[in-house]
């Protein structure tokens, strides 16, 4: 069973001093507790073997170097150090130049594009014609067979120049039979 | 004990100059600077890569990070050091690397199981058994758990510098650390 060091704080810190992170002053103080904490020693002999656990992979740092160079040219370090705000006047005209070229051809198509045929449709007025304004609005299928014929006819009798201007439909007042007196008396 | 690597250096050293030093003659035009950069960096990269499960084609990994990391060195943000952010590059490949591969197998992911199996069996060759039984261990954690332990054992890197890595908290990094050490330490200890 492993025991744990109530020093949370030189327990944290062990992997910076197996480094050698640390300044002679924080050294020194985990070096003393080191000296009496058996269970901190032993996990600073375990972080050691950790460490030497995972062996650095040989690295070809000469093939690195080419490559860098070859990707990276004279130029492109130049244009790093101070990019960012050339890079981005570039991408704005870039951009800039990109709206400005579909807004056009945006409004040419709409100038070339014929207007809408507006469709005319001949107004019956429906209470003029006989047919009871709720079945219109219901639709013609519902409509009667009198009805539809009482249509047809006003249809053919009906002025060819269209009114354009829809005549007010006015429901009639109901009043129920005795309270016109009271109403009025009101 | 292995020396720091990186521009770390203790008291009474000869100090080398600064990875932004480095990066100002580079982009001058200088190239041992950028051979001195490489040559700082370029092996804690491929050890990183290696523990994150990178068999093939290492070298062209770390040089992948490097040429990304020198052709953007304008999003280089000067609050994290040039190693920590070359890991984040390294990290970001090393995810799409695996994501292609697992595409490419048109495979469900490995249970934990499978994946000790598999690492013992390339790592059948290597000679020392506390080692192999580390790594098999190791191989155990969770994918988070792994990679900060990875950075804070092998590399020696600090909380903040992890969290800012694989995007988590610098309590949160404490925590995953902790529980894999306990992990690593319970799986030997049962072996």
């Amino acid at each position: 069973m492993m025991h744990e060091c109530d020093n949370g704080e030189i327990r944290d810190v062990l992997p910076e001093y197996m480094h050698g992170r640390h300044d002679a002053v924080t050294r020194a103080r985990v070096e003393a507790h080191l000296a009496a904490c058996l269970v901190c020693t032993e996990e600073l002999a375990f972080l050691r073997g950790a460490r030497h656990a995972f062996p650095t992979p040989v690295v070809n740092v000469d093939a690195i170097v080419r490559g860098l160079a070859s990707n990276t040219s004279v130029e492109s370090r130049a244009v790093t150090a101070s990019a960012r705000p050339r890079r981005l006047s570039q991408w704005a005209i870039a951009a800039g130049v990109s709206c400005v070229l579909v807004g056009g051809a945006s409004v040419q198509l709409l100038r070339t594009r014929p207007p809408a045929p507006v469709e005319q449709r001949p107004v019956v007025n429906v209470s003029d014609s006989g047919v009871p304004a709720a079945a219109a609005e219901r639709g013609w299928s519902d409509l009667s067979y009198d009805q539809l014929k009482q249509l047809l006819e006003s249809i053919d009798g009906a002025d060819p120049v269209p009114s354009l201007e829809p005549t007010a439909r006015t429901s009639p007042i109901i009043v129920p039979a005795g309270a016109a007196g009271h109403t009025g008396g009101g | 004990m292995q020396p720091p690597e990186g521009p770390q250096q203790s008291a009474g050293e000869v100090s080398e100059p600064s990875d932004a030093a480095l990066i100002a003659r580079w982009q001058r035009g200088d190239q041992l600077a950028a051979a001195a950069l490489v040559s700082r960096h370029a092996p804690a990269l491929a050890r990183f890569a290696a523990s994150c499960g990178v068999r093939e084609q290492l070298d062209e990994l770390v040089q992948d990070t490097f040429v990304r990391a020198f052709g953007s060195l304008d999003g280089f943000r000067a609050d994290s050091t040039l190693r920590t952010w070359l890991f984040t590059i390294l990290r970001r490949l090393v995810l799409d690397r695996t994501r292609v591969d697992k595409r490419r197998r048109d495979d469900t992911e490995l249970d934990e199981g499978q994946a000790v199996e598999e690492y013992n069996a390339l790592d059948a060759l290597v000679a020392d058994e506390t080692a192999l039984r580390v790594r098999a261990g190791v191989a155990r954690l969770s994918p988070l758990q792994r990679e900060v332990f990875t950075l804070r054992v092998t590399e020696g890197m600090a909380y903040s510098d992890i969290a800012q890595l694989v995007g988590s908290t610098e309590g949160a990094c404490r925590v995953h650390y902790h529980n894999a050490v306990r992990s690593v330490r319970g799986f030997l200890h049962d072996a």
